[in-house]
């Protein structure tokens, strides 16, 4: 995360904490992982990799096949960044230090043993075994990794980002990286559905009834669900695969210069809460609902 | 016995708090069960716009049957998400406002074609073939009675007495077959409501 970015997410940061309600105690938090993550990269720099050949890129895109680019990361890094994220834990809320401690032993244990190098796969793996065994929780795992990735992702991957014709994309999954998203933005201009890749930070246009993840037109097996008094958030859901995806509705507000959609999602959790209750799983594959949340609406 | 980490230090009384979104001030707790967020389910569908021949696209918002909002579908390659004026009121055709601010059902609407019998004050509802016939009827007498063939000594093939308005409502190959009937049946009268 350069200073800009940071910028950025602060200036986000401020705009959710006006725009949702329950918000403020959280942002602490998150501006402590930003800066967490902004001081980390000032200190290991990363270097990109160098852009995929755009002839050759643009041949792959015209023909609906993503670049499906997710190199390896240092795990040394990886690591060094989750440890830096577990320093914000700590300042954001004291009693969890016990916590923090078990889960940079874990990871120091890890580090003994990893190769040099890990796919994102196998830091998903090295999520799960955390939850496993330590007190870390679904849903903080799922930011804490998610952001992690995020924070390396874009930085390798901003040369091809900028040579990629996004325009020429109809998919569902991320055109750079190929996984699924999460969530988008209606545009504010003109309503279009823009999707935008959780893990590359990647933009792109979507069909605005159509499922991203099975592909479904069926008008009556697609729609999206908002909460009273909020018309910001919607959770679009398709009854064919039973998933869902988020849209911030940009047209209810007003944001110069785009707006960070990463903060956003965070701010609507209640709404992945909502649709997990309803019986929707995340197409992204990203869980940010504990288990437990699930089954107290239940009791 | 799978007994991982966490589950022997939870059996030993052990544990550090759990580390959740919560934990660090990110609550979701107003989905709650003590605290229920109604949710509202909403449909889209498409349609297009019938105000003009443009033929815009138009995302119909739906709420337990109710339309709620119409908008201009971004993915349509005639308008890409804008809609003119007209179109951007798509939602009053169905719904009007009462003096609370409250949508309710457009009174005014037309469902069906009405007709007004000579002498009579009040319109009455009638059914479309019944309609298409009487104005089949009534066109074709009219035509008949008023034909011109010639005019001193001209060849004319024309009636004054009908004038047909076309309409902005109706989409090209539509207007294409009116100016077709218009022209075949002699019809000098006939304008088109964009240029009024």
């Amino acid at each position: 995360m350069n200073k800009l970015q940071y910028e950025k997410c602060l200036e986000e940061i401020t705009r959710c904490t006006r725009l949702y309600e329950n918000f403020g105690d959280a942002s602490t938090f998150i501006s402590a992982v930003c800066k967490a993550a902004y001081e980390y990269f000032k200190e290991n720099p990363v270097s990109p990799l160098p852009a995929y050949d755009k002839d050759e890129a643009e041949k792959l895109i015209r023909v609906g096949k993503s670049l499906s680019l997710t190199p390896n990361l240092k795990t040394k890094e990886a690591v060094g960044l989750l440890q830096s994220f577990g320093r914000a834990i700590n300042e954001a809320n004291p009693k969890l230090k016990g916590t923090v401690k078990q889960i940079n032993d874990y990871l120091e244990q890890f580090l003994l043993d990893a190769p040099e190098n890990v796919s994102k796969e196998e830091l998903f793996s090295l999520r799960d075994s955390l939850i496993k065994e330590t007190e870390l929780e679904e849903d903080l795992a799922t930011f804490l990794f998610s952001f992690m990735l995020f924070s390396f992702y874009r930085q390798y991957l901003q040369p091809t980002a900028e040579v990629l014709r996004t325009d020429l994309w109809e998919g569902g999954d991320c055109p750079l990286c190929g996984v699924k998203p999460h969530f988008g933005q209606l545009r504010p201009e003109d309503g279009a559905k823009e999707l935008e890749c959780w893990l590359c930070g990647t933009k792109w246009l979507h069909t605005r009834i159509k499922c991203p993840y099975c592909d479904n037109t069926d008008v009556e097996k697609l729609g999206y669900f908002t909460v009273e008094d909020n018309e910001k958030v919607r959770v679009n859901y398709c009854q064919k695969c039973c998933q869902y995806y988020k849209l911030i509705d940009a047209r209810k507000f007003h944001a110069d210069g785009g707006i960070v959609l990463a903060i956003h999602n965070l701010v609507s959790l209640t709404h992945d809460l909502l649709a997990r209750r309803e019986g929707f799983t995340p197409g992204s594959g990203l869980e940010w609902v504990n288990e437990d949340e699930i089954t107290d609406a239940q009791d | 016995m799978d007994l991982s980490r966490r589950s022997f230090l939870k059996l030993a009384g052990a544990t550090a708090a759990a580390a959740t979104l919560t934990g660090v001030g990110l609550r979701k707790a107003s989905a709650s069960p003590s605290e229920p967020l109604r949710i509202k389910y909403t449909r889209e569908y498409f349609t297009v716009c019938t105000f003009c021949g443009v033929g815009c696209g138009v995302i119909c918002n739906v709420r337990n049957g109710v339309i709620v909002n119409t908008e201009g579908d971004p993915d349509h390659p005639m308008n890409e998400g804008t809609l003119c004026p007209k179109g951007v009121g798509h939602y009053n055709v169905s719904y009007i406002y009462d003096t609370k601010g409250n949508p309710k059902p457009n009174p005014n609407r037309l469902t069906k074609p009405l007709r007004r019998k000579p002498g009579a004050s009040d319109w009455e509802e009638m059914e479309w073939d019944e309609a298409l016939e009487v104005i089949a009827k009534k066109f074709k007498e009219t035509r008949d009675e008023t034909f011109i063939e010639q005019e001193n000594g001209v060849t004319v093939n024309r009636t004054d007495a009908i004038n047909w308005l076309g309409s902005a409502f109706c989409n090209n190959e539509e207007n294409y077959l009116f100016k077709k009937i218009i022209s075949g049946s002699g019809i000098v009268n006939f304008d088109h409501c964009a240029r009024l």
